[in-house]
């Protein structure tokens, strides 16, 4: 069985709350602060995107360490024994990977980033000095026992933890998340029309 | 670890949190179940303590009192003692020579609260004897009080943020409560599910406009045209209540004589929206149930802000969508305590409690109240906030007292505003962070930040919440209304208040609409909705029940004006429309959420400009790219946002960011009627940049250079200052 965090996009803002509730939460437990899910906005619609934790996850397959385990029917990341390489980000179909890693700038004096690349690179190519990339996604923020942040913070509940209970009684519900997800995903349709 | 019972200083919502402290140290919060919030809050409200520990990652706070002992010389670090005294002094001399209207100051409508305010236009008063004394929403919702002063008879929010989601409709023009209120805009998806319709009118294909059911795109800057042409419809397809304009309105065949000529047809070329939409948004609105107006700068930052409120009034009159529950005008304020900050009398014209200058009554009531003889209050309206650039360069204006406010940030016309403020003889600056405005500061007084000290916030709603103290001063930092009192005491007027408690009794004592709300009342997620005249019967939620005005005669009057296009029209030169626009994850300045390690990095500088796909392929500008704008009074580099949500020919960008600073950009021109600026349109230019490397590097040295300076700046208060033997 596995575990996913689903979104319901008619009920989004793209308030970015949930991205917040995750870097702190993260931080505050010494991981990477990075959000470990990105908001998506399009003329038609606005979500919050992260890991599927899916059965057959393609991360933990290429990953050449060993540092992606499945944990509890979540895919979990070991932060300290990734090496950067970014094949699981290449691997993910939801672009659900974030490498990220601690700048050293601000570390000695004020914070003064050097940039060596322009920040709209991909993440997959940015490469800094001083500092070690990892993998960053979505934990289902295994630390905690109540569960991820970002589902509890979201003020409009649009984001659902998916785990075996819900998912087995709730089959209408799952088909409108796959409608929905299908909507996003293809980006076809549009409820915009400006006259 | 200790839990502290707070309200969220950032925006009107008035969300009830608790600050999670250890070792004396905030880390954390949670929100609770309060009257607006419901035990949710945004993520401002999640991850906006940070900046009370001092991060140090935009600006240092301010620990100590700081002065200039001449025009331009260093910061010294003094005593509180010659701090005072030298404030005192160079102010009773400013006063002597040129008289006390050449004295201005600007209430803090964010953290300090309603207390620290009161305390200051009453030192104002009082003491110093103008009525120079303003506030923020000059620059945001003062058209929304003045317009519904105008017409209702008062200047806020009918409905409360609760009956967002009672409403059958919700029409919004100009605003977007996603990124201004997330806190409303659940209100609005809930009202939605709930089977509401949604109107949305706004240029930007917003986040409420994907769920709404009629969406109107209409132009940059035609807010009057457009709603004139739907009152037109209003009336000609028989929508009208017809009983209660009979009953509750005044001056209907007045208004309807400007109204009649403003067919959908008419003004289709200006608004650019179709006859046919207006007529079924017309439609939608008037036969709902129950439906609330709302909007937001977007109609207030133009030139025809306070007209356009008028029209928005009457239209809510005309239908008689007001005065029942969950029917009704919104216009949601912006910062925390912006509805406070007019509660308390930091308008030129109005006392505590909306109480006129201009009334002898009031005059001598407060005169009474305070020991002085009436004569010594001014009975005059003073200066307005926007008045400032001309009065100095005038001569009228001579000593500045800015509390808590970073004009230089946040008022058009930087370069002006930065002439203005450096020409004063005397620029007092009461913060707790070294900005880019007390950084020019001859005097600089550290007040205590949100979390170290209580008191009393307006939500946008009316609502009164208490807020506490979670953790203790710093340095020796002051409370902001012991800073005003210890002033005023020097300057010949003796003020002295024990805590928030006395003065608040104070307030109550002295404005019979705040009369109910007792301290004991606001315990814990206790609340206070005005008017509450009476400590024993429950506040307002609703206001104008049964069509009762706020006028003299209680009947609302309908006011209508002419279409009149904005100011600054795009041209060759400058071919597009800019804009300035709210982001949901800083505030402000930025002086706080820039200083909150999450909020930063969830967007740092040189923020964005939003531009359709269409604007940026024709210049050659791709996503994320950094580029130039510009326009007739300035030049910055931001980063682009190619953005479909985005309606073509316009850009926007947001007045938070430092180094893409849109108000060197924009323009000081206001609407005659209230003074705000017509932030929302004028003209601009946006260009590529080739060598993107050499423009990334430039921004991180930009930033690096303000940091920097506003740090050295502050550094002289590491410096003890020598003992006097």
């Amino acid at each position: 069985m596995n575990r996913f965090i689903a979104v319901e996009t008619d009920r989004c803002i793209g308030c970015g709350t949930c991205l917040a509730a995750c870097s702190e939460a993260h931080r505050k437990v010494g991981l990477q602060a990075e959000p470990r899910l990105s908001l998506v906005k399009t003329s038609g619609v606005s979500a919050a995107v992260t890991c599927h934790h899916c059965e057959g996850a393609p991360c933990l397959q290429v990953c050449p360490v060993a540092a992606i385990s499945r944990v509890d029917g979540a895919v979990y990341v070991n932060e300290q024994m990734c090496i950067g390489c970014k094949l699981c980000a290449v691997a993910c179909p939801f672009g659900a990977i974030h490498p990220s890693g601690t700048s050293i700038a601000g570390v000695v004096g004020v914070a003064y980033d050097t940039p060596t690349f322009p920040a709209g690179m991909s993440s997959l190519l940015k490469w800094e000095i001083g500092v070690t990339t990892c993998a960053v996604k979505c934990d289902m923020c295994s630390f905690d026992p109540e569960g991820p942040h970002c589902v509890k913070a979201c003020l409009t509940d649009a984001l659902r933890l998916v785990d075996g209970d819900a998912a087995m009684t709730d089959a209408s519900i799952r088909r409108r998340w796959s409608a929905q997800a299908s909507e996003l995903a293809m980006r076809t349709t549009s409820r915009i029309r400006r006259s | 670890m200790e839990k502290h019972m707070a309200v969220c200083p950032y925006c009107g919502a008035g969300c009830k949190i608790n600050l999670v402290v250890e070792n004396g140290k905030v880390v954390g919060s949670e929100a609770l179940d309060g009257i607006t919030n419901q035990g949710e809050v945004c993520l401002k409200g999640l991850a906006g303590y940070d900046f009370i520990n001092d991060t140090k990652i935009l600006v240092p706070r301010i620990y100590h009192p700081m002065i200039r002992r001449e025009k331009g010389a260093e910061l010294e670090r003094v005593t509180w003692d010659e701090a005072l005294d030298f404030t005192a002094k160079r102010l009773l001399e400013i006063k002597a020579t040129y008289g006390p209207d050449s004295i201005m100051l600007t209430g803090s409508s964010r953290g300090p609260g309603n207390e620290a305010n009161f305390v200051m236009q009453k030192f104002t008063r009082a003491c110093v004897g103008t009525n120079n004394i303003d506030n923020c929403a000059r620059t945001c919702h003062g058209p929304s009080v003045i317009g519904l002063m105008d017409t209702l008879g008062s200047g806020a929010m009918s409905v409360s943020i609760p009956e967002m989601e009672e409403a059958s409709c919700v029409m919004l023009v100009g605003y977007n409560p996603c990124d201004s209120h997330p806190i409303v805009a659940r209100r609005i998806v809930k009202a939605k599910e709930k089977g509401a319709k949604v109107i949305v009118c706004d240029p930007r294909a917003i986040e409420t406009a994907r769920i709404a059911d009629l969406y109107l795109p209409l132009r940059n800057g035609s807010n009057l045209a457009f709603l004139n042409a739907f009152a037109n419809v209003l009336v000609t397809e028989g929508l009208i209540d017809k009983d209660f304009i009979e009953q509750h309105t005044n001056g209907f065949e007045e208004w309807w004589k400007t109204i009649e000529r403003y067919t959908p047809e008419s003004v289709e070329e200006i608004t650019g929206i179709a006859p046919d939409l207006v007529r079924q948004a017309a439609r939608m609105y008037a036969t709902s149930e129950r439906s609330i107006l709302g909007w937001g700068m977007g109609v207030t930052q133009q030139r025809q802000g306070v007209k356009a409120v008028h029209q928005l009034a009457a239209i809510a009159c005309v239908t008689g969508q007001i005065g029942r529950r969950a029917a009704g005008v919104a216009p949601v304020r912006g910062q925390n305590n912006v509805q406070g900050s007019c509660d308390m009398g930091m308008w030129p014209s109005l006392y505590p409690g909306y109480q006129k200058v201009s009334s002898p009554e009031t005059r001598e009531k407060f005169a009474t109240a305070w020991g002085v003889p009436v004569e010594q209050l001014s009975d005059h309206e003073g200066y307005k906030l926007t008045d400032l650039p001309h009065g100095v360069k005038s001569g009228e204006i001579h000593a500045f007292y800015n509390f808590g406010e970073d004009p230089l940030q946040t008022e058009p016309d930087s370069a002006d505003m930065e002439e203005t403020l450096k020409n004063l003889d005397l620029l007092i600056s009461q913060d707790i962070f070294m900005t880019q405005t007390t950084a020019l500061a001859d005097v600089v007084f550290p007040g205590t930040s949100w979390g170290e000290h209580d008191g009393v916030f307006s939500a946008s709603d009316r609502t009164f919440q208490r807020f506490t103290a979670a953790v203790p001063p710093k340095g020796e930092c002051r409370h902001d209304w012991q800073i005003f009192s210890d002033l005023s005491t020097r300057m010949g007027y003796p003020m002295h208040y024990e805590d928030t408690h006395e003065i608040w009794d104070e307030v109550r004592s002295l404005c019979p609409n705040f009369y109910g709300a007792t301290y004991e009342r606001m315990e814990g997620v206790g609340y206070a909705q005005w008017p509450i005249p009476d400590p024993d019967k429950p506040g307002t939620p609703t206001m104008y029940l049964g069509g009762t005005f706020n006028t003299s005669d209680h009947r609302a009057i309908l006011m209508a004006a002419d279409y009149v296009a904005p100011t600054e029209m795009p041209d060759g030169e400058y071919p597009l429309v800019l804009c300035t626009v709210r982001e949901v994850g800083h505030y402000s300045c930025r002086s706080m959420t820039g200083n909150c390690r999450t909020l930063a990095l969830l967007a740092d500088e040189p923020g964005y400009v939003h531009m359709s796909p269409a604007d940026a392929e024709v210049r050659g500008i791709k996503d994320q790219r950094l580029v130039w704008v510009y326009s007739r009074r300035g030049k910055v580099i931001t980063r682009a946002s190619v953005d479909e949500r985005i309606n073509e020919g316009t850009v926007y960008m947001t007045y938070q960011w430092w180094i893409g600073k849109c108000n060197q950009l924009t323009m000081h021109v206001t609407d005659p009627l209230s003074g705000t600026p017509e932030d929302k349109h004028s003209a601009c230019e946006v260009a590529r940049i080739d060598d993107q490397m050499w423009a990334e590097k430039h921004v991180q040295t930009l930033y690096h250079d303000l940091k920097s300076r506003l740090a050295s700046e502050a550094a002289a208060q590491d410096i003890e200052p020598v003992p006097v033997a």
